[in-house]
């Protein structure tokens, strides 16, 4: 019982209410709303899972993990242009895309290195900068200066890629895999485990040596020179991991959606997997990978219910769309207000 | 060295106008039209880029909370066009009850961003996005009743735009205009525009406002020196949260239509944006830089959307604008990262 | 084994070190001794390639590590080369174990995990590091669970495991202590230091700085004093006397003759009781002190001692617990605006930070208490309720300060970024001044500023204390400046005041106060 009060968290203590409140008030079936959160787990689960290590470097909410998901799309749509198709093209897929990661982590790294103590504002500008140079590469560079191999994808007027790209080539290639049925429920177990590996994967790097560095200069921020080590690497080091299980996860979620929307898919993955975070418990300082999946499982379960709790409510279904956004980004203004109080503790003088 | 360093934007914006310029003169973009289209934009959006001065001299960086300002202004505008009230007497009304409304959520946000000393800016953008769902639900509920504002079908919940045209449109665009040769200069617009900048010029000749410069400039010694703190940062945010108001009232009044719902969820950024190629650096803005920047923003603006237009992609204007947006904030976010990085002293 | 020569060092026109040379044998413990800022800390950091050494310029001279020069510009290369240092500011992680900070960058992981993935990658064993810490600990006869936080710990312990964690690396061969033994009581600084006699003797040099001199005397084989960044002595320490040691410290020349007046005793302007601040590093645990209207008293205490606190607790710049009593007034509202409304000024001794707003002019410094607080330098012809400032009336006022006090600059309007230490200090004195105030607490008024320019900022003191009766406390580390200008000294040691002494007092009598020793009057 002093354990749960001590870990208790006004964040999660309210997203637990408002959850139960609003299946509640929706009458949305559970056998439903089940469903709809195991599939949102596997789409989102490693999303949110890129998010722990630069907190625990001390970087705070990489709102760059955009990047990563622009790294799985570009790779999506190479395969897509080179018409590959099945398990052998994803995996190549995930080859590029993590490559294309790792380069680009290794940029965002320098950038957040130079901007010490508003990393948090300059991942977001650095998302945004993706973005549009994304959008610029493949709206109107492709078909003027890089000429495509599929037609088919192409905007009628011969530049610029079609806002929607089918992915019938990989559509649920992952998810068909081992699915079991409990009445209603579909567990696509293969998928789980993918996420549960991954959250393991990350629990696993977090105590290694490395993992011991990253809070290491989480704790003490550059102080940690004197001890040998060099945080500005060790920072590098943690973006980049980030950026790369982001890329990860973000190809999961595509091929469980099957479809991809070239220029809108990555948008606000940054922010539903910062929220999902903190919903679990998680704080700017310090994250754990249970506070990942209990958030997603609770972010979900008010995120599936919501528009219909709002049409039950007032009638008007916009409304529970309004409350669905206030949520994600409220959680996160929430959470940067509470934890503004992680006074710098001084160091004690002589005499005491 | 470090001077060419913080002039890149600046050159990158200066080489880009005159690439684009060459471009308008190839295709025979009527010129009146830019100059006249440049001025507008800029006296429509220079308050909005206005507001940004007074945070960022008491040291609090952008206003990314911005549309916390802009939706004080919408309520005052929607207010206004509520009761009807039309020409100057309306958007005089617009005006005030805008501040008062400012000066009410300023205070709240002022409070806030006091509690989260060092973070300010990424908290300002969530407070600021946050803020724009909860206005989102209160648009679609409110109780307003002028039938010109609230959706044909059902009358319940605003328009996502509503004209202006029988209320107060173009009031300042249309007041006392010069028209010179082709040339039609909008005097009572830049007037107004002029009149904002000159009273922020005054108020940091003022005791207050020096209080509130020295906070950005040494927030430890003004603190010694027996200065309320927390009080001027508050009346800081106060401050850019009405101009911010005011500046949306000139702006809607200008384009014609009030817009709610998500339209101003990313207003912040194009405007910090021009404050930065004003040359101002996050930590102290001044009233020339907020001109020069607004004016060298909008012009480029003005003029990528018919070159775009002109070249195969009309969507490149668009992704262009905001490549250059997000670009120029995030130099001057490392640069300043940079500059400050000021090695730990230890003797 | 280790040898410096010529070691120079300068923070921007501040010179740190000059010339310093040094040289330490295998197996020995050279003490490093010095005021505070007279450059100890400046140099193990040079020697550690700290990288704060490397960004404000670096250093001149060279370094030799067994014949071989070398110049660090991390302290991973430090590290590797087999040098340790225990940091004055610990550089400890509080919100890990024990184990871990001891075991910090060199964790001991699974034999299998070791083998798979790359290093980095390697699950940490928890078990080993364990062991591993426990033993480091052993050594040094330390019985504590290395699995507990380090932030809980009492300070001397935290201590302890930062020397464990320095000795317990393989390679070690010379290891630099920054004042280790200040937060040790007596019996483990016995212990410690017969730790580190063992270390020593099994081929670890150390260089070792401290100003607790007894302590020294007893444990190191030779001693280099430094003052104002030169080594002023180097000697065995067998044959130094303490005198002849507490002397170079202090200062060499005999100081001109000291002012000294009687002054009506008894009518204190500031009177605490019990006076404590939690300062961080320069507590303050019970002062009692009587500031006599219209005397400059002075404050002098080794650094950590707490003569710096007092200002800032009397200023409410940091809260304060005991009384304080200011004109009669018990315990008046405790702020910076309250105080200033009182007639109370300070000047920290952070002139970098605490001190001035760089970017504006020297007039805007100067008028920009007054023109906050007492509505000075306000536009005459325009209503008060604008608040505008009369430009003119603040350049007037702004040249007469430069006249005055002789501040040199290219005119009122330069910024004050520009201007040298000394000047700038003059410029902070004259804003402190413009207000009238009637007590001035000014801390380390003269640290970083030239000598002309130190000269004539104690003579500011000496006159404005003679025209306008205003009574100023100095808290500084310069005893002959502190001897020249004031009426008494008061002499605080670990928190506490010690002596209050004549300024005529015998320099030995001094160096005992100040080094707690009790003084007979």
């Amino acid at each position: 019982m002093q354990g749960l009060l001590r870990h208790y968290n006004p964040v999660t203590a309210v997203f637990v209410v408002l959850s139960l409140t609003a299946l509640a008030v929706s009458g949305m079936r559970p056998v439903f709303v089940c469903n709809e959160v195991i599939t949102r787990f596997i789409r989102d689960g490693v999303m949110v899972l890129a998010l722990i290590i630069p907190i625990t470097a001390g970087m705070g909410l990489n709102f760059a993990i955009v990047v990563g998901a622009i790294c799985a799309q570009v790779g999506l749509i190479l395969a897509v242009d080179y018409q590959l198709g099945g398990l052998e093209s994803l995996a190549l897929i995930m080859i590029v895309g993590v490559a294309l990661s790792i380069l680009l982590g290794y940029l965002i790294g320098l950038c957040l290195n130079r901007a010490r103590g508003r990393e948090m504002i300059t991942t977001i500008l650095i998302g945004f900068l993706a973005t549009s140079m994304y959008q610029l590469i493949f709206m109107v560079g492709y078909g003027t200066i890089i000429t495509p191999r599929n037609p088919e994808m192409m905007l009628s007027r011969g530049v610029g890629i079609r806002n929607m790209v089918d992915l019938d080539r990989f559509r649920n290639l992952l998810d068909s895999i081992w699915v079991l049925r409990f009445g209603e429920i579909e567990v696509p177990l293969f998928m789980l485990l993918v996420v549960c590996f991954m959250a393991l994967g990350v629990n696993y790097i977090l105590h290694t040596r490395l993992g011991r560095h990253f809070s290491a200069v989480g704790f003490s921020g550059n102080r940690v020179e004197a001890l040998g080590l060099d945080p500005r690497l060790i920072r590098i080091k943690a973006i980049i991991l980030s950026t790369v299980i982001a890329c990860l996860g973000h190809i999961i979620f595509i091929q469980n959606i099957g479809m991809l929307n070239v220029y809108t898919a990555h948008l606000n993955t940054d922010i539903f997997s910062c929220a999902a975070l903190l919903a679990g418990g998680a704080t700017v300082t310090r994250a754990k990978v249970r506070h990942a999946l209990f958030g997603i499982v609770l972010f979900h379960t008010l995120f599936v219910v919501s528009p219909q709790a709002g049409q039950n409510l007032f009638g008007n279904p916009a409304l529970g769309e309004y409350f669905r956004s206030f949520v994600a980004y409220g959680t996160i203004a929430v959470a940067l207000v509470l934890n503004a109080k992680n006074s710098d503790k001084l160091p004690r003088g002589p005499w005491k | 060295m470090i001077v060419r360093a913080r002039h890149v934007p600046q050159m990158v914006i200066a080489i880009f106008l005159c690439a684009m310029a060459g471009g308008a003169l190839l295709l025979e973009i009527p010129l009146p039209w830019v100059i006249n289209d440049a001025l507008v934009r800029l006296a429509m959006n220079g308050v909005l880029v206005l507001s940004l001065v007074p945070m960022l001299n008491v040291g609090i960086g952008i206003n990314f909370g911005l549309p916390v300002a802009i939706v004080a202004g919408l309520l005052g505008l929607c207010l206004t066009v509520n009761w009807r009230l039309t020409g100057s007497l309306g958007f005089t009304m617009a005006l005030a009850l805008s501040t008062v409304i400012a000066v009410c959520l300023g205070e709240v946000y002022g409070r806030l961003l006091n509690r989260v000393r060092g973070r300010e800016e990424i908290t300002a953008t969530f407070i600021g996005f946050s803020f724009i769902p909860l206005t989102n639900f209160f648009w679609a509920t409110a109780p307003f009743t002028n039938p010109a504002m609230l959706w044909p079908i059902g009358g319940i919940g605003m328009r996502p735009t509503i004209g202006l045209k029988s209320y107060f449109a173009k009031i300042l665009n249309t007041w006392m205009p010069l028209e010179i040769g082709p040339l039609t200069i909008p005097c009572g617009l830049l007037l107004f525009f002029g009149l904002c900048c000159l009273l922020v010029h005054l108020f940091f000749k003022t005791t207050p406002g020096l209080a509130i410069l020295a906070i950005g400039e040494n927030e430890g010694y003004a603190r010694l020196c027996g200065i309320d703190v927390d009080r001027m940062r508050r009346l800081a945010v106060i401050l850019s949260t009405v101009i911010g108001a005011v500046g949306i009232c000139v702006y809607a009044q200008s384009y014609g239509f009030i817009e709610l719902y998500d339209a101003p969820m990313m207003m912040a950024f194009p405007a910090a944006s021009a404050i930065l190629i004003g040359g101002s650096t996050t930590g102290r803005a001044t009233v020339a830089q907020v001109v020069a920047g607004t004016f060298l923003f909008h012009t480029m603006y003005v003029l990528s959307g018919p070159l775009a237009n002109d070249l195969l992609v009309p969507e490149m204007a668009e992704i262009f604008r905001l490549m250059m947006t997000t670009g120029v904030i995030l130099f001057a976010m490392l640069h300043h990262g940079g500059r400050h990085a000021r090695p730990s002293e230890t003797l | 084994m280790l040898e410096l020569r010529g070691i120079s060092k300068t923070f921007g026109p501040h010179s740190a070190l000059s010339e310093v040379s040094l040289s330490i044998a295998a197996g020995e413990i050279h003490g490093l001794i010095g005021l505070n800022g007279s450059g100890k800390s400046t140099l193990l950091h040079i020697l550690f390639g700290s990288s704060f050494i490397h960004e404000t310029g670096g250093y001149n001279g060279s370094c030799f590590l067994d014949g071989k020069p070398f110049r660090f510009t991390s302290p991973a290369q430090a590290i590797a080369a087999g040098i340790g240092m225990v940091h004055q500011e610990f550089a400890l992680i509080p919100e890990m174990t024990v184990a871990e900070n001891i075991l910090l960058s060199r964790e001991k992981g699974f034999a299998l995990t070791d083998t798979l993935f790359p290093r980095d990658f390697s699950l940490l064993d928890p078990r080993k590091n364990d062991h591993e810490a426990r033993r480091a600990l052993e050594y040094l006869d330390l019985k504590i669970d290395p699995r507990q936080k380090t932030g809980n710990l009492a300070l001397n312990i935290r201590q302890f495991i930062e020397i464990a964690r320095e000795i317990s690396r393989d390679n070690l061969r010379l290891l630099l202590l920054d004042e280790p033994t200040a937060v040790l009581n007596t019996a483990d600084a016995g212990n410690f230091l017969a730790t580190l006699r063992h270390l020593a003797d099994k081929g670890v040099a150390i260089l070792f700085t401290s100003h607790r001199l007894p302590e020294i005397r007893g444990l190191c084989d030779r001693l280099t004093i430094l003052r104002e960044g030169r080594t002023v002595g180097c000697c065995d320490v067998r044959t130094a006397s303490l005198g002849a040691i507490t002397h170079l410290m202090l200062r060499e020349s005999v100081t001109k003759a000291g002012r000294f007046r009687s002054r009506p005793t008894d009518d204190p302007i500031l009177t605490i009781r019990d006076f404590q601040v939690a300062m961080a590093g320069e507590e303050l645990l019970g002062l009692d002190l009587d500031v006599q209207r219209g005397e400059i008293l002075g404050l002098i205490s080794l650094s950590g001692h707490g003569k710096l606190a007092f200002g800032a607790g009397v200023i409410g710049q940091l809260p304060f617990r005991g009384s304080l009593q200011l004109d009669g007034a018990t315990n008046p509202p405790s702020s910076s605006a309250a105080m200033i409304a009182r007639g109370v000024f300070f000047l920290s001794e952070d002139r970098n930070r605490l001190g001035l707003l760089p970017r504006h002019s020297i007039m805007d410094n100067i008028a920009f208490s007054a023109l906050q607080h007492d509505n000075r330098f306000l536009h005459p012809s325009l209503p008060r309720c604008l608040r505008l400032p009369d430009r003119r009336a603040i350049r007037r006022h702004g040249e007469r300060c430069i006249r005055e006090f002789d501040i040199r600059c290219t005119g009122p309007a330069q910024p004050v970024g520009e201007l040298s230490g000394g000047n700038q200090q003059k410029v902070r004195i004259a804003h402190a001044l413009t207000l009238s105030p009637r007590l001035m607490v000014v801390n380390e008024p003269t640290r970083g500023v030239d000598i002309a320019a130190k000269e004539r900022i104690l003579d500011m003191f000496l006159a404005i204390n003679d025209r306008a009766g205003t009574t100023i406390v100095i808290a500084s580390s310069e005893l002959e400046e502190l001897r020249r200008v004031c009426d008494r000294i008061a002499v605080l040691y670990q928190g506490r005041l010690h002596a209050i002494l004549e300024p005529t007092a015998d320099d030995l009598l001094f160096s005992r106060a100040i080094s707690g020793k009790p003084v007979l009057h």
